[in-house]
């Protein structure tokens, strides 16, 4: 009889039932809900939103700053209202005058020699220039006053009484130098305090004026792309899209962060997948189809190779996070059978995608440009569940706005 | 491809939802032989194999690493059988003097996994839960009796009258080369 239990034992212990997905789910939906963690994309992108704001924010507060020492000088001071004394007008244009001609011939072998030849060209100019720009330089002088310290306010005025004692030609003149040249170089050829100091007020304007200028550009982009699993030879069109800041760091560098919606679909061999619990059995998927979607954060480094009317060239490398907010496996088994996979907010991979790409833009508008940007992104880590080496190549279009 | 067990176990205990996935098809296929044995049809076997793992799941800080995780699952499998079908087991007993033993070959290769789990599923409740936890689970006597809230001697007298029914119905499809009449 206990033949019988042999029997049993034996034929009903070989046999071998497959996952069925909808068993889960059912257990799933009774099982104690998961604690909440923060996704760390959410985070990223709360970071972004917020470091944007704030340099809107402070763009904005400077310029407002700039109209209210500027309205209260003008109502306060009766400096920008005061006539030259004739004494301190003919100094002043031999001052300049001497300065221009040093400039011109001080030094043939300096570096600066062609800006030197340009700023002679312009002063040139600015020679032949009329009256016509009293209000102008009036102003800009208020400007420059306005945004200094208050401790050089002494300086200021000092400045402001050199400057504004100079004839049409002569203010023309000396601020179209001030303008184009370094302040070092300007300080190494005037010896005139009073100008010395004008060069400072000129320098801490520009600095502002440029920053409140460079806040950077918001894009949006589309950016189709092949996606493959290196290795395995099969690639899939792929969709992204979303928004880039950049914000400028120098006369040709720039860096950009970005927040990106990635829907990659990608297939491969099951054995480029290299689970950390993988698939038992006797059976293993030969294939898989993955479609994942993804928030990735690009942050790259942009160099400016070329510029010129409008147009410009940019080279661009980095690395870009992704936080897979929900991937679907669809195992598939040689005998046809086929078998999902589900993940939900399971796999982040900080800085996991090396991104390299060449960036081309072009302005349409005072405010406006478009681009385009060939770009391959390289796995730096294994990706999603399978942890395979997932890699894209595609052209990115960019409509980027100003500010 | 190993599977790190260790490591699945530890996001269970951190209910992490993917780890429990993994545990779940892990031991899926047993789990399920069990609780179809047991169960009187899929569906009945579908519950008692959740109701299982949602043991496991809130109740894994009760499992001692020292000893095989897969004992301890099927443990828990079984006994979910056996709960969910207690309060329908009507047990009969027998005298265990009435028992005779014989021994009998089969045909292996003429029976087949369907036929042998009609045959379970024809046995009542009663035979075929002292049956299932004695031939396959390997419960002793003494164990099916405390489990299942009878005496020894029902068990014993259960699982005789399991096999008489059990070999009769091989009978009818086999032809079976008695050695011992």
């Amino acid at each position: 009889m206990k033949e019988i239990d042999d029997i049993f034992r034996q034929k009903l212990k070989e046999v071998d039932y497959p996952f069925e997905e909808e068993h889960w789910e059912a257990l799933e939906e009774r099982l104690p809900e998961r604690k909440r963690r923060w996704l760390p994309w959410s985070l990223v992108a709360g970071i972004l939103i917020l470091v944007g704001l704030f340099f809107i924010y402070k763009d904005e507060k400077i310029k407002k700053t700039f109209k209210a020492v500027l309205n209260t000088k003008e109502k306060n001071s009766g400096i920008s209202t005061k006539i030259p004394k004739k004494a301190l007008v003919a100094d002043s244009l031999n001052l300049a005058k001497q300065s221009h001609n040093q400039l011109i011939y001080d030094d043939e072998n300096d570096k600066s020699h062609l800006a030197i030849k340009r700023e002679s060209r312009l002063s040139r100019e600015a020679m032949r220039l009329g009256e016509s720009d009293k209000g102008e330089i009036k102003n800009y002088l208020q400007h420059s006053l306005s945004i200094l310290p208050d401790k050089s306010g002494s300086l200021q005025q000092d400045s402001l009484k050199v400057l504004g004692s100079l004839d049409q030609d002569s203010r023309r003149l000396t601020m179209l130098i001030l303008e184009k040249l370094p302040a070092s170089r300007v300080a190494s050829v005037f010896h005139s305090p009073e100008i010395h100091a004008a060069v400072q007020v000129h320098s801490e304007k520009q600095k502002i004026i440029n920053r409140s200028k460079d806040v950077g550009s918001l894009a949006m982009v589309v950016a189709p792309d092949l996606t493959s699993v290196r290795g395995a030879g099969e690639s899939r069109i792929s969709s992204n899209f979303g928004v880039l800041y950049t914000r400028p760091i120098g006369k040709r560098w720039s860096i950009s962060a970005g927040l990106l919606y990635s829907q990659k679909r990608y297939t491969s061999p099951y054995s480029f997948y290299q689970p950390s619990n993988p698939i038992t059995g006797a059976y293993l998927p030969t294939d898989v189809r993955a479609i994942c979607q993804v928030i990735s954060v690009p942050v790259t480094v942009n160099y400016t190779a070329w510029k010129k009317k409008g147009q410009l060239l940019q080279l661009n490398a980095g690395a870009s996070s992704y936080f897979m907010l929900k991937e679907k496996y669809n195992m598939r088994y040689e005998t046809g059978y086929e078998h999902v996979y589900e993940f939900k907010g399971e796999n982040q991979h900080y800085l996991g995608i090396a991104d390299l790409s060449i960036t081309y833009l072009r302005k349409i508008h005072p405010n406006y440009h478009l681009g385009i940007r060939p770009f391959v992104q390289i796995p730096l880590q294994g990706i999603g569940y399978g942890n395979i080496p997932l890699q894209s190549q595609g052209v990115a279009l960019i409509f980027g706005i100003n500010k | 491809m190993r599977v790190d067990l260790q490591q699945i176990l530890e996001g269970c205990r951190k209910n992490d939802r993917r780890s429990q996935k993994e545990l779940y098809s892990l031991f899926y296929s047993v789990s399920m032989g069990i609780c179809l044995r047991f169960a009187n049809n899929r569906d009945d076997a579908v519950i008692i194999l959740n109701d299982g793992f949602y043991k496991i799941f809130t109740r894994l800080d009760t499992y001692d690493p020292q000893f095989p995780f897969a004992a301890w699952m099927k443990r828990i499998m079984t006994n979910t059988a056996i709960d969910h079908y207690r309060s329908s087991l009507r047990f009969q007993t027998v005298q265990l003097e009435a028992v005779e033993e014989e021994e009998v070959q089969f045909n292996l290769e003429n029976l087949h996994y369907q036929d042998l789990m009609d045959m379970i599923h024809t046995l009542s409740p009663s035979y075929r839960t002292v049956f299932l936890l004695y031939a396959l689970e390997g419960y002793s006597h003494e164990e099916i009796a405390e489990v299942l809230k009878i005496s020894v001697g029902t068990s014993k007298s259960n699982l005789f009258k399991a096999r008489s029914k059990l070999m009769k119905m091989i009978n009818k499809t086999e032809s079976p080369i008695k050695k011992n009449l």
